[in-house]
């Protein structure tokens, strides 16, 4: 194995001498024809992606640039076509721009379904991996469907898509809509991984500035990048797939490093880059030569395979860099560790830099720095990408020899593969991270382990905490220390039955602390067993629910609570029906009441109006008599004396006809006028104030009409005009007057009755409208008249009966809303 | 019966009723009668006819009869004043009573008893 190692080894010196050759002689040989075409047809039409950097965009002043770029420029030198740069603002702009045929050519890739329609692609010249991008903790990811179950997004219609379809179909992706949302996705946790090509990723994310993401591995898929040439011009299609590929392989690197890693320094790069080249070529040649003195040595050889060996079992490979002649030589395990085959290429410093994510690259460039300055060995651990996308921990050591004049000559160095060390420390941390989540567990679980017989094996911080004992006071001690005497037996039963049969017991258990209080866990409880599958003892785990159950007792009071204020609420209403039916009858029977209080006071009225004509009538009879016994009684005074007694009988009569009239209930609301009803409920008082002395003043707007019940209005006016003339009178007033005034405010008319009779007590007013009140001597009123009167306008009326005192007296003040139109048939009605 | 006409009466009545009828019967006795609608007439007649005997209502416009009695006895103690007084009207009896009125009678008035107040408060005393 070892020979043949060594044999390959000479075979790919040569055939990479050989290749290099080849490639630097650039020999690319057109025929006539197409030598004759591109004379005729010097220019071509193309277009591409305008936003596909690091492959290919347009920049701020309109210059196409980007991989593709730097390839045309190179066909353009090669074979002297001149590519027309047609500026389109999108992807899809240069699709519609390539479907109408108004370019030749077009990049793209391969696999773009669009476009193999009506183009034909050259061979890809640019070989993407299709990789994944994930969180920079995440493991190095072997295979894509490890990640079935995560949330992986992918740029949304690119032509490698249909591929990730096909070759991951248990896969779900999330399509987005280019890069820079995939990668901020990731960055920001929205997404467990972003699949893009490699190119495109490693630009973005070093564009974007991302430091918590990273390249984990790559899929199986990779996009091929292509020229794409229209059918119709086959000769076209021969010249630049040709013209492509007579590029070097270098160049290709060189034109896709430039873009992917350092592509701000380019031009310096590239004179390094061809230095280094050369010099490698020329360092391998000596390597070569180096190695057949070697073989003659056989005892040498045998030490250098050994070497070769024991660095390939441990994974440690050497280098060496002259300074001077920049000669670097890799040992066979420094390849493997890149994952290349051993002396595959020349070893090169940015070769070697290219396996390194830019993410180390400044450290690893002081490091070196720190080495030179100090003139210590210097040790740095990174990442290294392998060209399939594996990613490796590895840790390089050095040291920088120097010259007697102090000047760095050479470098000796080792490249360790740490990727098992790495794993392992990350077991160690892991082992850590489990170390940290028991004591957490141990400080705010609840837990308890016992042996068979119930005896506490194990006591977690937690527990000791809510019961209040020590851990010392626990271990040892059975476990019904904490059981809570009200504990029901049956369901302790229930519990060791359960756990005793090998199954797990959920339940909820009052347990009692040190201190004799109560706490309620929900506990779990399982058996514990040995290698054999034998029960050793029991587990439990439990949660405080104390608060829980405080607030269950709470909520289940609450809720007998609330029926009991359902029931009393019911009760109440009952109440509350019979007491509006008690005040139904008792209102009934205050109206009946009032009607009996006010019949009382009509008959007073009625007294004063026929107090005068039953006195007119008594002298005409006596009249009658005197004249008879005097001789005097003649025919014609009889005649006289009748008509005057039946004149003043009439005048009774009607009196008793107004009087009844005004009991008359009405049934039926009507509009009437104000004035006029006030005016008729005052002949029938008039009498009575007239006899008292007391001066009514009028002051009523006319023409003012109302909808309700005529007669009670009346009621309600002598009501409040007799209650005046009671308190006039019993105050003996001295110029005792009852004014009427009417106010009339927009659609309300205010009838005031005011007296002078000093005012209502403050004590007394506020009471004035309650039934059953009165300020009367026993016998002169009943306390009804103001309730009913009220009653009457604000229930039946729908108006406002209120008083205040002004400084001369009382004022009652009826207010009422007025309607304004009334029908002829209203007003047939209310003279009926 | 028989009245001694020379008297000079007046009579004072709101009521226009009333006081026809009054009139058609006093006239039939007294030959001096004067006769007033209220208090103020009354009080301005009493003063100008110097009346033997004053029958008066009570209850009448701008002065009542009780107001009027106090007006006329401060010109005359001796007036001699029956006032007509109704069931209702105990108030202004007794009002009457204080200011030294001594006759009155009830509503409706009965014409006997009228002139029986009428010549025992007239009779020449003795």
């Amino acid at each position: 194995m070892i020979s043949s190692t060594s044999n390959n080894y000479y075979i790919r010196i040569f055939l990479l001498l050989f290749i290099s050759t080849v490639l630097f002689s650039n020999n690319l040989t057109l025929n006539k024809v197409q030598k004759t075409w591109i004379e005729q047809n010097p220019e071509v039409e193309y277009t591409g992606d305008p936003n596909w950097l690091p492959f290919e965009a347009f920049d701020k002043n309109g210059k196409y640039i980007g991989i593709v770029s730097d390839h045309l420029k190179l066909v353009e030198q090669r074979t002297g076509l001149k590519f027309r740069h047609r500026v389109v603002k999108s992807w899809t702009e240069s699709l519609q721009v390539a479907t109408e045929g108004k370019v030749a050519v077009i990049s793209g890739d391969v696999a773009d379904k669009t476009l193999n329609q009506n183009f034909r692609p050259i061979e890809p010249y640019l070989i993407n991996p299709i990789i994944i991008i994930m969180d920079k903790h995440q493991n190095y990811v072997e295979d894509l469907n490890a990640l079935k179950d995560k949330k992986v997004a992918i740029i949304k219609d690119y032509g490698y898509t249909s591929e990730l379809f096909k070759q991951y179909p248990k896969m779900t992706f999330i399509e987005v809509p280019d890069i820079q949302v995939g990668l901020n996705g990731v960055s920001n946790g929205l997404y467990d991984a972003l699949l893009a090509s490699d190119a495109l990723a490693s630009y973005s994310i070093n564009q974007m500035e991302l430091d918590n993401v990273k390249i984990v591995g790559k899929t199986a898929v990779v996009m091929e990048v292509t020229l794409f040439i229209d059918k119709k011009k086959p000769l076209l299609h021969s010249i630049i797939n040709q013209a492509i590929k007579s590029i070097p392989s270098q160049d290709h690197e060189q034109i896709k490093n430039k873009w992917t890693h350092n592509h701000n320094n380019t031009h310096a790069n590239t004179v390094l880059k061809w230095t280094v080249s050369i010099l490698s070529t020329a360092l391998i040649l000596i390597l070569f030569f180096t190695y057949l003195a070697i073989r003659k040595n056989r005892k040498h050889l045998a030490y250098m395979k050994t070497l070769v060996s024991a660095q390939e079992v441990g994974h440690l490979g050497s280098w060496q860099w002259n300074m001077i002649s920049g000669e670097l030589i890799w040992s066979d395990e420094v390849y493997r560790i890149f994952g290349e085959k051993p002396q595959a290429f020349p070893a090169t410093y940015d070769r070697f830099m290219s396996y390194i994510p830019e993410e180390f690259h400044e450290g690893l460039e002081a490091a070196i720095d720190n080495a030179m300055r100090t003139k210590e060995p210097y040790e740095f651990d990174h990442l290294i990408r392998q060209k399939d996308g594996t990613i490796r921990s590895v840790r390089e050591a050095g040291y920088v020899r120097f010259n007697d004049e102090g000047e760095p000559i050479s470098m000796l160095g080792t490249v360790l593969d740490i990727n098992s060390i790495v794993q392992a420390k990350s077991a160690l941390r892991q082992n850590e991270e489990l170390t940290e989540l028991l004591e957490k567990f141990d400080t705010n679980v609840i837990a308890s382990n016992t042996d068979l017989k119930g005896y506490i094996t194990y006591a977690s911080q937690a527990f000791c905490k809510v019961s209040g004992y020590g851990h010392d006071e626990l271990i040892g001690q059975p476990h019904n220390i904490i059981r809570h005497p009200d504990t029901p037996v049956e369901k302790l039963k229930e519990l060791w039955k359960t756990i005793q049969a090998g199954r797990t017991w959920k339940g909820e258990l009052e347990n009692r602390k040190k201190d004799g209080s109560a706490y309620w866990v929900e506990s779990t409880i399982s058996p514990i067993y040995n290698h054999s599958d034998e029960i050793v003892g029991y587990s439990s785990i439990r949660r405080d629910i104390t608060n829980e159950k405080k607030v269950e007792e709470l909520h289940q009071r609450l809720k007998t609570k609330s029926i009991q204020l359902q029931n009393l609420n019911a009760e109440l209403e009952e109440r509350i029906a019979q007491a509006v039916s008690l005040s139904k009858q008792k209102d009934h029977m205050l109206a009946q009441q009032s009607k009996l209080a006010s019949m009382g006071e009509m008959i007073g009225n009625i007294a004063h109006q026929w107090r005068q004509p039953l006195n007119a009538l008594s002298l005409l009879i006596q009249k009658q008599q005197i004249f008879y016994e005097r001789g005097l009684l003649t025919a014609e005074k009889v005649q006289e004396s009748v008509e005057k007694g039946m004149s003043l009988i009439n005048k009774m009569s009607s009196t008793i006809d107004d009087f009844r009239d005004f009991f008359k209930p009405n049934k039926q609301k009507i509009y009437f006028d104000i004035k006029n009803a006030v005016d008729d409920t005052l002949e029938l008082i008039n009498a009575a104030l007239y006899n008292q002395q007391i001066k009514l003043v009028l002051n009523l707007q006319e023409n003012i009409t109302i909808l309700g019940y005529k007669n009670e209005f009346s009621q309600v006016i002598l009501n409040l005009i007799n209650n005046a003339k009671d308190v006039l009178i019993e105050k003996k007033i001295e110029d005792a007057e009852i004014r009427i005034d009417s106010i009339v405010e927009n659609t309300t008319i205010k009838l005031k009755i005011s007296d002078n009779g000093g005012g209502i007590p403050q004590n007394v007013i506020e009471h004035i409208f309650e039934p059953y009140f009165t300020t009367k001597e026993e016998g002169k009123g009943t306390g009804i008249g103001l309730y009913m009167s009220k009653m009457i306008i604000e229930e039946n009326m729908q108006g406002k009966l209120y008083v205040n005192n002004s400084d001369r007296g009382a004022v009652f003040t009826i207010s009422l809303n007025v309607n304004a139109k009334i029908s002829d048939g209203q007003k047939e009605y209310e003279n009926e | 019966m028989k009245m001694n006409n020379s008297l000079i009466l007046l009579y004072i009545e709101d009521d226009t009723s009333i006081r026809e009828e009054m009139m058609d019967i006093l006239e039939l006795d007294f030959e001096h009668i004067y006769v007033a609608k209220n208090g103020q007439e009354g009080l301005e007649m009493f003063q100008k006819f110097h009346p033997d005997i004053i029958i008066s209502d009570i209850q009448m416009p701008l002065m009542d009869g009780i107001r009027m009695s106090q007006e006329i006895l401060s010109i005359d103690p001796d007036a001699k004043i029956i006032l007509t007084t109704a069931f209702n009207e105990q108030n202004y009896l007794n009002k009457a009573k204080e200011i030294g009125i001594k006759a009155y009678i009830n509503k409706p008035v009965n014409i006997n008893e009228l002139f029986k107040k009428i010549e025992a408060l007239t009779a020449p005393k003795k």
